[in-house]
């Protein structure tokens, strides 16, 4: 029985493959418009209103741009970090400042230590601060007490002197031998420190007197006055050191 | 080296000429392959119409996929694949398989071998149409394209006894057929 069944597979198989049947008139006319029609149906990809090559040579522009930009800001902050940390290295000079008295004719040396110009000029500030908050009445006795104690602490330098310790020269002749010392900018809030109280008309005499030996000492000194102008459109800024010469 | 088949022009001229979409190459690939293609569709397909929507559907498919095609085994029996999954496809949705109870039935016991040589073709694709459409397409899977139950029982999604009982049943059917065409012919010539 699964022979006879076998043998009508085989027959039923190989009549089914050998068979050949034509497909009606029009059949291809048919299958051509559903290609057509799905082509149709298909849309087109867009395009775009930038030819694809200009659109590339505009990305590749703005990449060189961006890069040259970020390289050039890399490198004004890279000197702008030496020039600080060259300000900061630079080592601690001594100028000696000869302060002569009326009361006192003996020299009086004072030694500044040179610092970077924000610390300068926040430390200067910070001196004004204290200085015009002080009442009046209490800044001659403090004026005479710095004296005295400038006065025993140089007393005491010039008694233990060493070797190789500086040796007290006279203002003009600092002036004269150290020109780059004294045109640095960041060296002078000094002189315009003391000047701020010497401007006020409503103080009394007395602050005259205490300043008289100060007054004389500046007034005769060569060192160009320094003005702070604040900024007005920047927070956290005493403004540029315009020096006047 | 493919041969030359059609005014000249070899398969692989026609099939790139089909990637390329086109339109007289395409013709061309239905000339060669309507005939045969048309007879698969009237195999699975329960009536001419169907047969017909069968064999539109299946081109546009060959020309939408030629470009998939990789060489392996021939281009004939790659499009002929094609015929027969999309009308897998088109009747697995309307098909609902279910075993039989008589599985184990051997076929017609009246049937004889010869009977089958007094019909033409055509008459045996008309008696397979007849079949429901579960019976056809395991008859047709199994005996003309020469799956096992396991892959048909993959591809529509049924078991293996389902589509052997099936098949069972179909040949049955099928032979039941033939037999009484050929006792009528026989009849007719006799008297």
């Amino acid at each position: 029985m699964d022979q006879k069944m076998k043998r009508f597979d085989r027959n039923i198989e190989q009549m089914m493959n050998e068979s050949e049947v034509a497909p009606p008139f029009g059949m291809w006319n048919r299958i051509s418009a559903q290609l057509d029609a799905e082509i149709a149906a298909v849309p087109p990809p867009a395009a775009s209103p930038i030819p694809q090559r200009a659109l590339y040579g505009f990305i590749a522009g703005a990449l060189i741009i961006g890069a040259s930009l970020i390289t050039a800001y890399v490198v004004n902050e890279s000197n702008k970090q030496d020039k600080v940390s060259a300000a900061k290295a630079i080592p601690a000079t001594t100028v000696t400042v000869a302060a002569t008295t009326t009361q006192n004719p003996a020299p009086v040396t004072e030694t500044v230590q040179t610092q970077p110009v924000a610390a300068v000029v926040e430390q200067a500030t910070k001196t004004i601060a204290r200085k015009t908050s002080k009442p009046v009445a209490m800044a001659a006795p403090a004026t005479e007490a710095v004296e005295e104690t400038k006065q025993e602490a140089k007393a005491e330098q010039a008694i233990s002197l060493p070797a190789h310790a500086e040796v007290l020269v006279p203002n003009h002749q600092v002036a004269e031998n150290n020109v780059a010392a004294v045109s640095e900018p960041y060296f002078f809030p000094a002189v315009d420190n003391i000047t701020v109280p010497e401007t006020k008309t409503e103080k009394p005499v007395t602050v005259a007197k205490t300043t008289k030996s100060e007054k004389s000492i500046f007034a005769n000194s060569d060192a160009p006055r320094i003005k702070f102008r604040p900024k007005k459109h920047r927070s956290f800024s005493y403004g540029k050191i315009i020096s006047k010469r | 080296m493919s041969s030359i088949i059609y005014q000249g022009i070899t398969e692989e001229q026609i099939r790139q000429g089909c990637v390329n979409n086109d339109r007289k190459y395409q013709q061309m690939l239905y000339n060669m392959f309507s005939a045969k293609m048309f007879s698969v569709c009237l195999r699975y397909a329960n009536e001419y119409n169907s047969a017909q929507d069968l064999l539109q559907e299946g081109f546009v498919k060959v020309f939408k996929n030629i470009e998939k095609f990789r060489g392996e085994g021939s281009f004939e029996g790659w499009v002929r694949r094609i015929f027969v999954n999309t009308a897998i496809e088109h009747y697995r949705k309307q098909v609902n398989l279910y075993a039989l109870h008589d599985s184990d039935v051997k076929g017609f016991e009246h049937y004889e071998d010869n009977a089958l040589e007094t019909l033409k073709h055509q008459d045996v694709m008309k008696m397979i149409q007849k079949l429901s459409d579960g019976y056809r397409t395991v008859f047709n899977l199994y005996v003309v394209e020469g799956f096992s139950h396991k892959e048909i029982g993959d591809m529509m999604g049924i078991s293996e006894g389902t589509s052997k009982s099936q098949l069972a049943r179909a040949r049955y059917l099928l032979q039941k057929m033939i037999t009484e065409h050929a006792d009528v012919r026989h009849q007719t010539q006799n008297g």
